[in-house]
């Protein structure tokens, strides 16, 4: 059975790699045989390092540089203006809200008004605006909202 | 000059392409620092990555990504053969989630130039390198190329520190008897 590895294959490894054979490593080397496929496969690849080295068409090390720090501040930006995207989501939730629940009134209102004077949701909003259950209503849900907002910003 | 304008040109491609999701919280290196660091170890990084995944696009891309990486990283202080061994163990990752991703095993395109005398030769006794597995191919490199220690090729790979030994034996066997059977014919 063969050896898995000698005691010298990594001064053999080595030698393959800086080009300093000593004669006895050398000779070593020769009649070891994990020390000659050691010494085999390093050349191999040690040339194919070579050639790879060669082919490398490199970025600038600025552009590493930039890229990153650009990265670094997106993702603070992202971060920062967070709370802001959230709110607007909230905002925009509660128009639409509000804007299912007055057009369901209007057809509500609509389907029990007989002979008004004005069309339906003019008087609807009319009514909207004399009672002030709903004015409580709205005014609740901006302060809510606010309240949101300046929490938000505050943990940021 | 023309390096110059290929750096804003790189630049520019980069702004059009940026994903604007990726975090890079921290930098942790002076831009100085890491020109020296860079000119040091990008070569051998794209060697390494070049010839264990064979796919020079995925290359460039693995490159800049692991570099990124690292300088967005809370790192501590490292001397430099720690922070190499950090920026090839981040390749090494990224490239191990490349081939989950994409199932990709052997993925080899001819290099731009070989500068070898006899073309077909060294073409053949390549194969030999590119029909190992991903894994043995990386063993090998970082062993006999980069000259790096069972501990740290277990630090960089993430496999066991005592499995190194014979992983990277019949790696370097295999790829001994490749290249044999090539000199012999």
């Amino acid at each position: 059975m063969s050896r898995i590895q000698c005691e010298k294959e990594n001064e053999v490894r080595e030698a393959s790699r800086s080009g300093l054979w000593t004669p006895p490593l050398r000779e070593h080397a020769s009649r070891c045989a994990p020390c000659a496929e050691a010494t085999i496969v390093a050349e191999f690849l040690l040339h194919e390092a070579e050639i790879a080295n060669s082919d490398a068409r490199l970025p600038t090390s600025g552009l590493i540089w930039w890229k990153t720090q650009l990265a670094a501040k997106n993702a603070a930006l992202t971060r920062a203006t967070r709370p802001i995207t959230l709110v607007t989501a909230l905002s925009f939730l509660a128009v639409a809200l509000g804007l299912l629940w007055l057009i369901a009134e209007s057809v509500e209102i609509t389907a029990s008004n007989g002979g008004a004077k004005y069309p339906a949701y003019l008087q609807h909003l009319l009514n909207l605006y004399a009672n002030s259950a709903a004015l409580m209503m709205t005014t609740g849900m901006l302060a809510c909202l606010l309240l949101g907002s300046l929490y938000l910003v505050w943990r940021e | 000059m023309p390096d110059e304008l290929q750096t804003r040109i790189e630049k520019l491609e980069v702004l059009a392409h940026h994903d604007f999701q990726t975090a890079a919280p921290t930098i942790g290196m002076n831009e100085d620092a890491f020109g020296l660091f860079y000119d040091r170890t990008a070569r051998r990084l794209w060697a390494y990555l070049q010839r264990v995944s064979g796919d020079r696009d995925l290359t460039d891309d693995l490159l800049q990504e692991s570099y990124c990486r690292m300088l967005s990283a809370k790192l501590p202080a490292m001397d430099e053969a720690e922070s190499k061994r950090y920026l090839f163990r981040i390749a090494t990752n990224l490239l191990r989630d490349r081939w989950r991703r994409s199932q990709m095993v052997n993925r080899f395109t001819t290099p731009a130039e070989v500068r070898d005398v006899d073309l077909e030769s060294r073409a053949d006794t390549r194969r030999a390198f590119e029909q190992l597995k991903p894994r043995e191919r990386q063993l090998l490199w970082l062993a006999y190329v980069e000259g790096s220690s069972h501990q740290d090729i277990a630090g960089i790979t993430g496999l066991r520190v005592g499995s190194i030994r014979l992983l990277l034996f019949r790696a370097r066997r295999k790829l001994a008897a490749a290249l044999r059977l090539h000199h012999a014919q």
